[in-house]
């Protein structure tokens, strides 16, 4: 039975969710990050269809297990292609070439279909230990994505404030949505503790750092940020 | 903001990988893998008689 905690977690996540899309508009930042407005979008529609299997099937429910790790795990997916349009925006800036744009978008690319061939070949038998297992690793594999994608960034002599806070706060979502998966891999009989609201924690993370993100941050990404990667003068 | 947000990144990509390679060792894959066969007994004579208690 779900409590007055859980509905408030589900109702935050999903308002802060629209929250993000909203002040992308407001800040006219679509064009640079339309796959966000995407994302969340998606994200929400994920948790209105959870909540409605919730309240359908009931909490316990084969039903709601499926739609909530299947529905999670696809929604995983498309962040990397969140992944995708940041790297281009970090190798454009530092100056790279297309072939280097190319190849990480087919690098992402490539790592989400893998996942999404392993979910799909799973989705008849779901069990426990592989939804958790895939989520560690689908979560790490993000972790190290968006590590290589800030160090990237720190080659920047003038590093555009609104992207880095936009690729540390996913990174720490990864990060965090791994260990939580990790605990629950490593210590088994915790799961229905603590454990229960890790997955509703880190999820909600996500939607409130960006709308911080959107709104307090100032872009920062000047004609001056381009071409100027730190080895080439002074930091 | 972005010095902490940085530490916070590193700290969970620290914890998140050594999970990782914490799981993955202890993973049944891994663990349940056949282990040697025990070492003849160099002494195959009989077994000693049970005490008389």
């Amino acid at each position: 039975m779900l409590g007055p905690l859980d509905y408030a977690l589900w109702l935050a996540g999903f308002v802060m969710q629209l929250a993000v899309v909203a002040t992308i508009f407001w800040r006219h930042a679509f064009t640079r990050y339309s796959l966000i407005v995407v994302y969340m979008l998606c994200a929400a529609l994920v948790q209105g269809t959870q909540f409605v299997y919730l309240l359908k099937y009931g909490v316990t429910s084969r039903q709601y297990y499926f739609a909530y790790y299947y529905l999670e795990n696809v929604l995983t997916l498309l962040l990397f292609f969140v992944v995708i349009q940041l790297c281009h925006r970090v190798f454009a800036l530092i100056g790279a070439s297309r072939y280097v744009r190319v190849a990480a978008a087919l690098l992402v690319t490539g790592t989400a279909l893998i996942s999404y061939f392993v979910i799909r070949g799973h989705r008849e038998h779901m069990t426990k230990d592989f939804v958790i297992q895939f989520g560690q690793d689908i979560h790490f594999v993000g972790v190290v994505l968006t590590y290589l994608l800030w160090v990237v960034i720190l080659r920047l002599r003038n590093r555009p404030a609104r992207l880095t806070q936009v690729v540390l706060a996913l990174g720490i979502y990864f990060g965090a949505t791994a260990v939580v998966y990790a605990l629950r891999n490593l210590f088994p009989a915790l799961e229905n503790g603590f454990f229960l609201y890790g997955l509703p924690i880190s999820g909600l993370w996500l939607p409130v750092a960006w709308t911080y993100t959107f709104l307090r941050t100032p872009d920062g990404e000047s004609p001056a940020a381009r071409l100027t990667p730190s080895s080439n003068g002074p930091a | 903001m972005n010095k902490w947000l940085a530490v916070v990144f590193l700290v969970l990509l620290v914890l998140a990988g050594a999970m990782g390679l914490k799981s993955l060792v202890t993973h049944p894959m891994l663990a349940n893998t056949t282990s040697p066969p025990p070492r003849v007994a160099v002494n195959n004579g009989a077994a000693p008689p049970p005490v008389a208690r």
